[in-house]
């Protein structure tokens, strides 16, 4: 029985089909916004499924050397985005299968569909696939201790590494970004990154490494990475809400801080060109990560 | 049905690809143009790539001259099916001025087939719209 509900969950709600519908929708949310702020219309509500069904009929073409890590990757990435959902408490203050330290479980699972993308980048002889790798990686070792440190904070005031009981604990007390505010920015400006969006979407930058690890995939396996992206769009955002936001009881509460923090991340993304890779690690190692510290040595000494 | 879907996604959403063969460069600053704000492209859901992988359209100027002849063709190979293939410019149609240039290997659709032309030295960014808005159509009645 048990399973039955969990496959349910992962595939159905709130999984793929939900999650899919609902990061579609802020993805489109970021498209729509950037265009009004460009003084452009953006494009229709429907985009993103139209995107995603082209490329779903379209010749799906695999290269003959590397074959198993060129198939492998997108589908790392969009285990790497789903699997956490059944950890997340999304709609109420339980998730569907908790236990102490499922945040770390969490954070591992995300940095694997980060991982996908190198994995995607080095098994190729094109120049911009291995240099989006290259990218993707350096950034990485810059911005996870940060994202990583401002997770644990919460935990560790909730007294348990577990989403649901950071959860209920903020719903007894008050939202961490009040206690944590720190925190709560360097968690933030991680985001970014784990999401590819300006000023740090280096690894996937169309005008320098034309998409990257991306450039060689079409067809059924670019949707799957589109797909990917989608749902990043909802589980990263609701990462945020859970960890620092305050959670939530109902799903209307719970989207509607997640459509906050779309609009923040798109605010931001819309503001700022694109760093060079160093400016971006230096950014993350002085600023981001020392106001991470600040936070993490609080929570420690109970501050 | 589920062809009619595929048929409304590929008029939805047609990513674009330009590829440059050795023109005057007056197309591509128009092409570039029609990407601008102005013209916003993005509401039609054209979104412009840099991968033949990615592309539905690719948006060909100038003459083709013998040097990119070989690249073209590997460009149009990369193209995962079904494609589409603009001729933008005189210069892709006829060859224009530089037909009689010892560097002339074109025009373009001697080299690899293409469904539409837009005439023009250089055609204007609403030319080149027009151009995409007619393919998408004419190739969405015929169910492709
Ligand atoms: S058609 Fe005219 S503007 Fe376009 S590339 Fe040829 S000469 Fe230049």
């Amino acid at each position: 029985m048990q399973i039955i509900e969990i496959l349910f969950r992962l595939l159905v709600y709130p999984g793929l089909i939900f999650a899919f519908l609902i990061g579609s929708m802020l993805y489109w949310l970021y498209r729509k916004v950037r265009a009004r702020f460009q003084a452009r219309r953006g494009p229709p509500w429907y985009q993103v499924f139209a995107d995603i069904i082209k490329l779903l009929s379209k010749e799906t073409i695999i290269p003959n050397e590397g074959k198993f890590f060129f198939l492998l990757a997108p589908v790392l990435a969009i285990i790497g985005c789903l699997a956490p959902i059944i950890l997340l408490p999304i709609g109420s203050p339980y998730a569907t299968v908790s236990f102490t330290g499922d945040l770390i479980v969490i954070l591992i699972f995300l940095i694997l569909s980060n991982l996908a993308l190198i994995i995607a980048g080095i098994n190729s002889r094109s120049p911009y696939k291995t240099i989006g790798a290259f990218g993707e990686a350096s950034l990485m070792i810059a911005y996870e201790l940060p994202l990583v440190l401002s997770a644990l904070t919460a935990g560790i005031y909730a007294g348990n590494l577990s989403a649901a009981n950071i959860v209920q604990t903020q719903l007894s007390k008050r939202a961490f970004v009040l206690h944590y505010p720190l925190a709560t920015i360097a968690f933030t400006l991680c985001m970014l990154p784990k999401m590819g969006k300006r000023p740090f979407d280096i690894p996937e930058a169309e005008h320098e490494v034309i998409t990257g690890p991306l450039a060689g995939y079409s067809g059924a396996l670019l949707a799957l990475f589109e797909i990917t992206s989608a749902i990043k769009w909802f589980v990263i955002p609701g990462l945020a809400v859970i960890l620092f936001f305050g959670g939530s009881t109902n799903i209307i509460e719970f989207l509607g801080k997640c459509i906050g923090i779309t609009l923040i991340l798109t605010l931001i993304d819309i503001h700022y060109p694109r760093f060079r890779i160093d400016q971006s690690f230096k950014f993350f190692v002085k600023i981001a990560l020392p106001i991470a510290i600040v936070d993490f040595v609080r929570v420690l000494l109970g501050w | 049905m589920p062809l009619k879907v595929a048929t409304w996604a590929r008029k939805k959403s047609p990513w674009i690809m330009h590829v440059p063969c050795g023109g005057c460069n007056g197309c591509d600053i128009e092409i570039v143009a029609a990407l601008t704000p102005y013209y916003d492209l993005e509401r039609f859901g054209v979104l412009q790539k840099g991968s033949p992988r990615h592309a539905d359209i690719l948006l060909v100027t100038g003459p083709v001259t013998t040097q990119i002849q070989e690249s073209l063709k590997r460009i149009y190979d990369l193209t995962p099916n079904p494609k589409m293939i603009v001729a933008i410019g005189n210069c892709a149609i006829t060859g224009e001025i530089f037909a009689e240039g010892y560097t002339f290997a074109g025009p373009l659709d001697r080299i690899i087939p293409v469904d539409a032309y837009v005439p023009g030295c250089p055609p204007k960014p609403e030319a080149i719209l027009d151009g995409i808005v007619k393919l998408l159509q004419k190739n969405s009645e015929k169910g492709i």
